[in-house]
């Protein structure tokens, strides 16, 4: 598939504007007024198509759209994608991030439970604001022994999943899997999320794990919506053992206290699947597809839980349907925008024409 | 501030009939210098080290009869939210074991009680062993005072009352499944050693849990606090009490108590892992956290 190599906002809201120009037109004939368009001169796609560049358009408007990308791209990185994973920061990290999964992604030992890092943030935002009369603040100051306190924490998790299926997502399987390590049950309490720690680690987990497994795989000889197909099967598919208790896992990932972090990493993982398939854009095409992922697989997640039919089959079928239509809309937009081009530039000659019938008219 | 200093040593002054024979070398110290004078702390004063323990027990003797009273009135009832806090920190869970220390009114004791047996009947799987809870108190009269009240809520079994000093506790090895202690840390002469004894007679994976006044976070509140706990605190003391001197220690062992980083870095040093704290009130009380692993 032909991804669009340039795209900003302002180009994007020209392109849906237009592309619903050409619906209209092409059902009824005429554009209402007060959408914007120049109606009754309206190209068809393949004529837009020819003048479809940048340098046609007047430098003004070149300005204005360079500016309104540069602000939604900050505004993007600033409110929506938290930790600087915009196109313009990322791509030293997103190097990193690769030679990472590279050596088999994050691994088990490795792994940082969540809970600590959090604190560590906290930390740093203790340090950086001087007002000190929070109601509540945790912190962890400089750890004695971290290993020891991770393998524990990370040992409890792992020992608290195979509880799930009998408890749940809750405080109980955190008890549970602490007797089979022979400790206290009171070290549940290790993980101060609770069972959203337990969700969270499950996640985490599987998302490292579908990742790598589908890194075995040659990616690069499928084509784009085959490997997508692929990586989000594989990561759905860890699900399923689960499914009895998947709605009260998404429940807990919803709450304000865990959503932040339910979130982030769904980004991280749309974001690496974008990675894997061979997508390298730095514009806003980085946003759009790593959100338009991130919903399908939401959606996809949420068709399963009511999805009784035998292997998922309906599941599969649904996720494949979404991922076709998610694929289609760049070439429905070039389209569109193709068309909105060309009308510009037929209203201009038709402008050009009537000045210069009323100049010869006078002469 | 060096009025307000003035104050504090005067005060430490009137301390000295208090104290009676058992203390020594009694030094007018300002809140912030570590002297070197033997002894250890007994609000701003120094007493010797064998005296301490004694003039605790002493001195909550006299307040046991009306120590829920004044702690209500002093906090404007706050503490039974601290304390809840505590216990929702803790987690009981069915078939516990905890040990609440210096818990001699039984007010953290019935609290985690009730958690458990909450927990019991919520859980559908019965377990073995009930939950328990061990009160150790070093004093004889809170012990008491926490007895009559278990008597008036109609508790007769979970509850075990132990006399008992934090540095030297009357238990085994690898015993309880919680530990907590509060606002009791502060009148131990050594914290080292009640720590290392809470390690002890924790199980692995035992949750340690520590209320206590701490460092209240910045400085228009602090001095806030001070002027509260320097004034009103002793008045309230005299008026109610009829016991000044107790009240006076009272506000100043909370002083001379370390403030929350040290003291973690403490329970760190006694051998506890996962440690943390959480600050209620901007500091005024900090819930420490720790686990023996």
């Amino acid at each position: 598939m032909r991804l669009p190599s340039r795209r900003t906002a302002h180009r994007l809201l020209c392109s849906a504007r237009a592309s619903v120009a050409t619906l209209a037109e092409r059902t009824s004939g005429n554009v209402p007024s007060s959408w914007g368009l120049v109606g009754p001169s309206l190209g068809s796609a393949k004529e837009g198509r020819d003048t479809n560049s940048v340098t046609a358009l007047p430098q003004h408007v070149r300005h204005f759209r360079k500016a309104v990308s540069d602000c939604s791209v900050w505004a993007a990185g600033g409110t929506l994608i938290q930790g600087g994973r915009c196109p313009i920061a990322k791509a030293p990290k997103r190097r990193r991030g690769s030679s990472s999964l590279g050596h088999g992604a994050r691994s088990e030992t490795s792994y940082r439970a969540p809970e600590q890092a959090g604190n560590k943030d906290e930390d740093q935002d203790q340090a950086s604001s001087s007002s000190g009369s929070r109601e509540q603040t945790e912190r962890e100051p400089g750890q004695s022994d971290p290993h020891q306190v991770d393998s524990v924490r990370l040992a409890l998790l792992n020992a608290a999943m195979k509880h799930v299926k009998a408890h749940g997502w809750s405080v109980a399987a955190l008890e549970e899997g602490a007797r089979d390590l022979k400790l206290s049950p009171a070290a549940a309490r290790m993980i101060s999320e609770g069972p959203g720690g337990l969700v969270q680690h499950f996640v985490d987990g599987a998302n490292t794990d579908s990742l790598k497994e589908c890194q075995t795989h040659d990616l690069q000889v499928l084509d784009q919506r085959a490997a997508l197909v692929l990586m989000l099967r594989t990561r759905l598919e860890k699900n399923i053992p689960y499914i009895g208790s998947l709605p009260q896992a998404l429940r807990l990932q919803a709450l304000p206290k865990h959503a932040p972090t339910a979130f982030t990493s769904l980004a991280a993982f749309v974001d690496q699947c974008w990675h894997l398939c061979g997508d390298r854009s730095m514009d806003m095409a980085w946003y759009h597809k790593r959100t338009a992922l991130s919903a399908i697989y939401v959606a996809t997640e949420l068709y399963m839980l009511t999805d009784f039919s035998p292997g998922f089959a309906n599941t599969w079928t649904f996720l494949d349907r979404r991922l076709k239509g998610m694929l289609s809309v760049p070439s429905l937009m070039d389209e569109a925008r193709g068309s909105l081009y060309a009308a510009i530039v037929q209203a201009g000659g038709v402008a050009s024409k009537w000045v210069g019938v009323r100049s010869s008219s006078k002469q | 501030m060096l009025a307000a200093l003035r104050r504090r040593t005067g005060r430490c002054r009137q301390l000295a009939p208090l104290l009676g024979q058992a203390a020594f070398g009694l030094s007018a110290s300002a809140p912030g210098d570590r002297d070197p004078t033997p002894g250890v702390d007994f609000g701003f004063a120094r007493v010797a080290e064998d005296a301490k323990a004694r003039l605790i027990g002493d001195l909550f003797g006299r307040v046991a009869p009306r120590y829920d009273f004044m702690n209500d009135l002093m906090s404007g009832g706050l503490h039974r939210l601290w304390k809840d806090r505590l216990v929702a920190r803790l987690g009981p869970f069915p078939g516990m074991r905890h040990l609440d220390v210096a818990g001699g009114t039984g007010d953290v004791a019935f609290r985690v009680l009730d958690a458990i047996r909450a927990a019991e009947a919520r859980r559908a799987r019965s377990v073995a062993v009930k939950g328990s809870v061990v009160v150790c108190d070093l004093t004889p009269e809170m012990l008491e005072a926490g007895k009559r009240r278990a008597a008036n809520r109609r508790i007769d079994q979970g509850l075990e009352w132990v006399q008992g000093d934090a540095e030297a506790l009357p238990l085994e090895d690898d015993s309880v499944d919680g530990y907590t202690v509060a606002f009791g840390i502060r009148n131990v002469t050594h914290i080292d050693r009640a720590l290392s004894e809470a390690l002890r007679v924790l199980k692995p994976g035992g949750h340690f849990l520590c209320l206590e006044f701490s460092k209240v976070e910045g400085r228009a509140l602090a001095q806030l606090y001070d002027a509260y706990s320097f004034n009103v605190i002793p008045m309230l003391g005299r008026w109610v009490a009829g016991d000044e001197g107790s009240y006076r220690y009272l506000v100043e062992s909370i002083r001379r108590f370390p403030p929350q980083d040290e003291f973690a870095g403490m329970i760190k040093g006694a051998g506890f892992g996962c440690v943390s704290y959480e600050n209620l009130m901007a500091g005024v009380v900090a819930i420490h956290s720790g686990f023996k692993l």
